[in-house]
């Protein structure tokens, strides 16, 4: 018999044997990092529990995304990878199930605000092409939470950093992919 | 142009599900039209199976391949030195495709991952529209370029049924009603006269009946 507790990354187990006349014995196992994300998720923030984050964006959103962009890029490394579009309409479900398939534990698509496209109607085929993609992966067992698109605010002042920053500080509402 | 639909993802499944090794190919002609097998949905659909095999713990390797058109055997040819390595393809063409790649590689599993649908025309983004039974005994010209087999759901020769409404279908009052849309272009142009001829019936012989249909030209025949 096993009586088991856990802490800090390590589980403590101790073997019970029927004859209580009989020594115990202890002995610790590491919880593997994924494992302990996986327990931990629920209240933690998408950095902080080392979720891969793919962004795809449309640059109409911040003018000067290219700067704006790298200092996270050098921070994060892996763990966040940035897409410029020139419209959130040029999406395909092709770019979201392939950052899935390479590894993203979530897919951000950030669109202008509903009816300020500056292609008139870019944002309204990306929701449409973002809800196509999301049917996609739950037919194969993944979450739609996964894929989300954001429509920013009218008159968005905040730089690509900056809501990328947010993002990451979000709680994390899915676990690392098992892909 | 042919159109299609994708099978549903648990059919596809369960037909590769003996393979380890396939090879998704699609088709750059009428189902890339109306986005169902082209390169974009041959991407899809294999960036798919894959994650669901990792994701069942299955071995599988599942790669991508375009063809200009796969009905006809020139671009077939590109297949030539890759699909030995494959335990089976799974098309993404219409239904002819699937039979010329599997004819033209006899000992290959090829496998169909679309529902070939009809014969029709781009009505709108995302809206195909049959407008073609492909008869062989073409009757266009009688009415104004509506054909009255394809768009009448009773597919009349000599209507109207008397069951319109304001223009539309009494079957399913979204449609048109086929005989309204012959009736009002013959009037348009002054034709309206050709429909007190009573039409006799199609030659069906030339659609059905005689196993599959041919065409042979001499002078293409090079």
């Amino acid at each position: 018999m096993r009586n088991c507790y856990s802490f800090s990354g390590t589980k403590k187990c101790r073997l019970i044997d029927k004859d209580v006349s009989k020594k115990t014995s202890f002995f610790y196992v590491v919880i593997p990092k994924r494992k302990l994300q996986d327990k931990r998720i629920g209240k933690m923030d998408q950095k902080s529990a080392g979720l891969k984050l793919t962004i795809f964006f449309c640059q109409q959103i911040d003018a000067n995304q290219d700067a704006h962009r790298r200092s996270l890029e050098k921070e994060l490394g892996s763990q966040i990878s940035f897409f410029p579009l020139p419209c959130s309409g040029r999406i395909e479900p092709l770019h979201l199930l392939r950052s899935l398939e390479k590894g993203s534990d979530k897919v951000y698509l950030l669109a202008c605000a509903e009816g300020s496209c500056r292609y008139q109607e870019g944002n309204l085929r990306a929701r449409k092409r973002l809800t196509y993609a999301r049917t996609l992966i739950e037919e194969i067992g993944l979450e739609a939470e996964r894929l989300e698109l954001i429509n920013m605010a009218t008159g968005n002042s905040k730089t690509i950093e900056e809501i990328a920053r947010e993002l990451l500080a979000r709680e994390a509402d899915v676990k690392p992919s098992p892909l | 142009m042919i159109t299609g639909e994708r099978k549903p993802l648990p059919e596809i499944k369960e037909m590769i599900q003996p393979f380890r090794k396939i090879l998704v190919v699609g088709c750059g002609s009428c189902v890339a039209e109306c986005a169902a097998g082209g390169e974009k949905e041959v991407g899809v659909l294999a960036s798919a199976l894959r994650m669901d095999a990792k994701m069942a713990g299955h071995e599988k390797k599942i790669d991508e391949l375009t063809l200009d058109r796969q009905c006809v055997y020139q671009f077939i040819d590109q297949l030539t030195n890759r699909i030995d390595e494959y335990d089976a393809v799974l098309s993404l063409g219409c239904g002819a495709g699937v039979q010329a790649v599997a004819e033209v590689f006899p000992d290959s599993i090829i496998l169909p991952a679309l529902n070939t649908t009809f014969i029709g025309e781009t009505k709108d983004a995302g809206l195909w529209v049959e407008n073609c039974r492909a008869c062989g005994d073409c009757k266009l010209a009688f009415f104004a370029a509506v054909c009255p087999v394809t768009r009448c759901a009773k597919g009349l020769f000599n209507g109207p049924c008397g069951g319109s409404k304001e223009g539309k279908c009494e079957v399913d009052p979204e449609n048109p009603c086929a005989w309204q849309l012959i009736i009002d272009r013959l009037d348009r142009s002054g034709r309206i006269d050709q429909l007190n001829e009573v039409y006799p019936p199609a030659d069906w012989s030339r659609k059905q009946g005689k196993g599959p249909r041919k065409i042979y030209r001499e002078d293409q025949n090079i």
